[in-house]
């Protein structure tokens, strides 16, 4: 007689994105096609607008093996509170206000996201507030190979309402290698096209 | 009164870091050494949603993160940012974005990233941060 201690327990499958309701849907995918067809554009400037007053900004990054070239164009701003200690240089890194948020993500590298690859996921709604994120892959834009390096990410945003929108206040975003089975999936897909024509993919 | 204004930002930007440290090193011990305790870290009725998974209220919570295989996180970045008084009512409520690597049993070790709204609230031995929202994915394709 033995004991059965050994059950296999299976994670849960993963799902897509996560929206309470089909307003909340509708609006966050609004901003985000809007969104990120300013930002890959080239001018980031428009995303202005987008932008609370008051709102704030930063991004880190992780190298997660020594053999892996490491999101170097995105080092010098990253805020990775496990490296970054000194509380001056920590608030250096925190981006406030539209203009110095706008003009941060002005600076850095050209992007092509990947919309096929995008989960949002809702955490909280109030009629006052709402926080999601989003996550997915974008590729450098570039001659060189390495510029077209194929990047993962997560971008948590906390907005508040405003007109028949809403304006971002917290925009936190983070970056890496993309993992083996996400260059797999995208590899395929160098053709850049829009976000404003998402929708689930027909092609492979 | 501007100069006020930007000490007490400074303020809560520290106060954000320094929690959002904290917070991700106990999360994750618990997480992967004593799961049975990882709701009480959660408001009463706060939300997870896990992979696209969507979990409400501490209880339901302490379930399904119970139901998961064992695991062994490593957490290798990390920020935290402070939503400003204006927009939360003066409910103190900070915003914590985590990355690693993390391994289920039955599962290859796997990047992962995970963000959490947390809020303070007034426990039975003074402030207590609770999450009010969490939500997670791996850094992989959707299974098809």
């Amino acid at each position: 007689i033995t004991f059965d201690l050994d059950q296999t327990v299976e994670l849960p499958k993963a799902h897509g994105s996560y929206f309470p309701s089909d307003d909340v849907k509708l609006l966050i995918i609004q901003f985000l096609e809007q969104y990120y067809v300013v930002y890959d554009s080239g001018d980031r400037q428009q995303l202005l607008e987008a932008y609370h007053d008051h709102a704030m900004f930063s991004l880190f990054v992780s190298k997660q093996s020594s053999r892996e070239a490491g999101p170097d164009e995105y080092i010098h701003e990253s805020r990775n509170l496990l490296r970054i200690k000194d509380s001056n240089f920590r608030n250096r890194l925190l981006k406030f206000g539209r203009l110095a948020v706008v003009s941060a993500l002005s600076e850095l590298p050209a992007s092509q996201h990947e919309p096929s690859s995008f989960t949002v996921d809702v955490g909280f709604v109030l009629p006052t507030l709402m926080n999601f994120t989003v996550s997915g892959v974008f590729r450098g834009v570039g001659k060189s190979k390495h510029k077209q390096q194929l990047w993962t990410f997560s971008r948590a945003f906390v907005v508040v309402p405003q007109g028949r929108g809403f304006s971002v206040v917290n925009d936190n975003l983070f970056i890496s290698n993309a993992s083996h089975s996400q260059v797999e999936a995208y590899k395929l897909t160098p053709t850049p096209s829009p976000i404003s024509s998402p929708g689930p993919s027909t092609e492979k | 009164m501007a100069a006020s204004v930007i000490v007490d930002r400074k303020t809560q930007i520290s106060q954000a870091c320094q929690s959002g440290e904290e917070f991700a090193r106990i999360y994750y011990e618990k997480f992967d050494k004593q799961r049975h305790l990882i709701s009480n870290l959660y408001e009463q009725s706060g939300n997870v949603v896990w992979n696209g998974n969507y979990v409400t209220g501490r209880e339901n919570i302490g379930k399904f993160f119970q139901n998961l295989p064992a695991s062994e996180s490593d957490l290798l970045s990390l920020d935290a940012q402070p939503i400003l008084d204006e927009f939360v009512q003066g409910q103190t409520t900070i915003l914590v974005h985590a990355a690693g690597n993390i391994k289920f049993s039955g599962k290859n070790r796997c990047k992962f990233s995970e963000s959490f709204l947390l809020t303070a609230k007034q426990g039975n031995d003074g402030s207590v941060w609770r999450v009010v929202s969490d939500t997670f994915r791996f850094h992989e394709p959707l299974p098809t």
